[in-house]
């Protein structure tokens, strides 16, 4: 089961987009770098938790796409805990949260946001490109497109995949031997990634785009009372983790 | 040659969701074995079960000799099969299964032009030319060929005729019924119409549950009901008469007017 955009109504979903990518920068840059105590950091995640819970999301879907990383949970929980003498298991479960909260964060982004919106983002990230006469929304564009195919992309490789082991196929081995038998997959990949590209480009320039050409907005984003007092959560999230990680008066750990 | 891939109790899961439920019966040779269903129905997750891709299952899958063994003995295919080509020409194409077998250099170059030709494609026209300068048709032939060239007792094709005009679609499924002569073929399509004869093994799968009908069987029960299997219309009308009958045509022009002249004349005796 992959992450990306479900259907939904909540109070999550109704977000400016700025406030969303906003809101999940700053519970990266927190779960990163705060330095609260490890009870603090727990805490804080249960609360996030019970707070997706309310706005309806799919946890569920979202725990199942991330339980792939519990190799990483263990590795980054092992590397922690032996940090110091012998083993802190107050260490470990500390760094196991933090990556557990980044991903998080991000599933619970990818889950909320459709491409229109992450579209929005992109545009309003290269904007300042529109200085130096650089196609910002065309870049966007390419972003988003590049990221929503992967899913099909992966799913075509390994159709691929199956289909070129069925013919005899050898692909695994050794560095240098592997590059060679693995021309079974990349070839077939790359020439279906161009095909699909092309395709792609000719069914939008039949439903009317132009690149470069003035346009307007379909979906139209504001900003409400609402996403306000969102972005003062995020501030205050963010000065909160500023303070904790670079002042002296870190009385709470 | 095998003689059968037997299921016993099959059910597939994908993610705890039940998609197939305690299927049996069997695929044999002879006759093409055809799955059909609609889209979600677990065609296309069979195959890749079969095929050892797949395995979120329970149940058994057997031939002759005892539990089923994937390895080396499938050819297995998707839709736009000729999205497989990699190599810069159509004999490299046909050879290469048959060198990752190792066979002997003599051998492989005999076997590839002789599957070529089987494919009607003749080699000393197309063995050097790149795979992507041929036609939609052709390239479909020279990708089943280079699926099967190594003659596996099981070959697995998931929509092979998809995107043919219709003379291609017949002339494939032509192909594809004699090698079922000497192989287990499995084909998932939408398009079961063109294989239907009467002896042909059908898979219906729907909600979950597995039926199998012989040829004659799913016509007649499409022909009732047409919620049942959609019939091309001309098939239908030409057949409204008859539905009660075992010996029901092959959905092609030419079978349906014999066996429509054959019904006029034993009326005209009675």
């Amino acid at each position: 089961m992959q992450i990306g955009f479900k259907q939904g109504s909540s109070f999550l979903y109704r977000l400016n987009p700025l406030v969303k990518r906003g809101l999940a920068f700053v519970l990266i840059i927190f779960f990163s770098l705060a330095a609260l105590e490890v009870s603090l950091l727990a805490g804080f995640l249960v609360c996030l938790l019970a707070m997706l819970l309310l706005a309806r999301l799919p946890l569920r879907s979202i725990f199942f796409s991330i339980r792939r990383i519990s190799l990483l949970l263990i590795i980054v929980g092992l590397v922690q805990g032996f940090k110091g003498d012998g083993f802190d298991l107050l260490a470990a479960f500390e760094g196991i949260i933090r990556i557990l909260g980044v991903f998080f964060t991000a599933g619970v982004y990818l889950t909320i946001s459709p491409q229109s919106e992450l579209m929005y983002f992109w545009e309003i990230v290269f904007m300042p490109l529109e200085f130096f006469r650089l196609p910002a929304r065309e870049l966007a564009l390419v972003m988003v497109i590049a990221v929503r195919f992967l899913p099909v992309m992966l799913t075509e490789i390994d159709r691929i995949r199956m289909a070129q082991i069925a013919r005899g196929a050898r692909l695994s081995g050794g560095f240098f031997s592997s590059a060679a038998s693995l021309m079974p997959l990349m070839i077939p990949t790359l020439s279906q990634a161009i095909v699909k590209a092309e395709e792609l480009a000719e069914a939008m320039e039949a439903r009317g785009y132009r690149v470069s050409a003035a346009r307007t907005r379909y979906h139209r984003f504001r900003f409400s009372f609402f996403d306000l007092i969102w972005v003062t959560l995020a501030g205050v999230i963010f000065v909160l983790t500023i303070v904790s990680r670079f002042s002296n008066f870190n009385f709470w750990c | 040659m095998k003689e059968f891939l037997q299921f016993e109790d099959l059910t597939i899961s994908y993610g705890g969701h039940k998609v197939v439920t305690s299927l049996s019966g069997k695929f044999v040779p002879g006759k093409v074995n055809l799955v059909v269903g609609r889209a979600g129905s677990g065609k296309s997750s069979l195959l890749l079960t079969v095929a050892g891709f797949h395995k979120e299952f329970s149940g058994k899958i057997r031939d002759e000799n005892g539990k089923f063994d994937p390895s080396g003995n499938f050819s297995l295919a998707f839709q736009n099969p000729e999205s497989l080509f990699f190599n810069a020409t159509a004999g490299d194409e046909v050879e290469f299964a048959l060198r990752m077998r190792q066979l002997p250099e003599s051998e492989i170059i005999d076997r590839a032009r002789g599957w070529l030709l089987r494919w009607g494609l003749e080699p000393d026209q197309y063995y050097k030319i790149h795979p992507h300068e041929l036609s939609g048709g052709e390239k479909r032939r020279l990708a089943l060929a280079a699926c099967t060239v190594f003659l596996p007792p099981l070959i697995l094709l998931d929509e092979p005729l998809a995107g043919l005009d219709r003379r291609g679609q017949t002339s494939l499924a032509t192909m594809l019924a004699e090698m079922a002569a000497k192989h287990i073929v499995v084909v998932v399509t939408h398009e079961p119409e063109i294989f239907i004869q009467n002896q042909s093994r059908i898979l219906f799968l729907k909600e979950g549950r597995g039926d199998w009908f012989d040829g004659n069987e799913f016509l007649a029960l499409s022909l009732k009901n047409s919620d049942f299997y959609p019939l091309p219309g001309w098939y239908e009308r030409a057949m409204t008469n008859f539905t009660d009958r075992a010996d029901l045509p092959e959905v092609n022009a030419t079978a349906v007017a014999e066996f429509l002249k054959r019904a006029a004349s034993n009326a005209n005796r009675l």
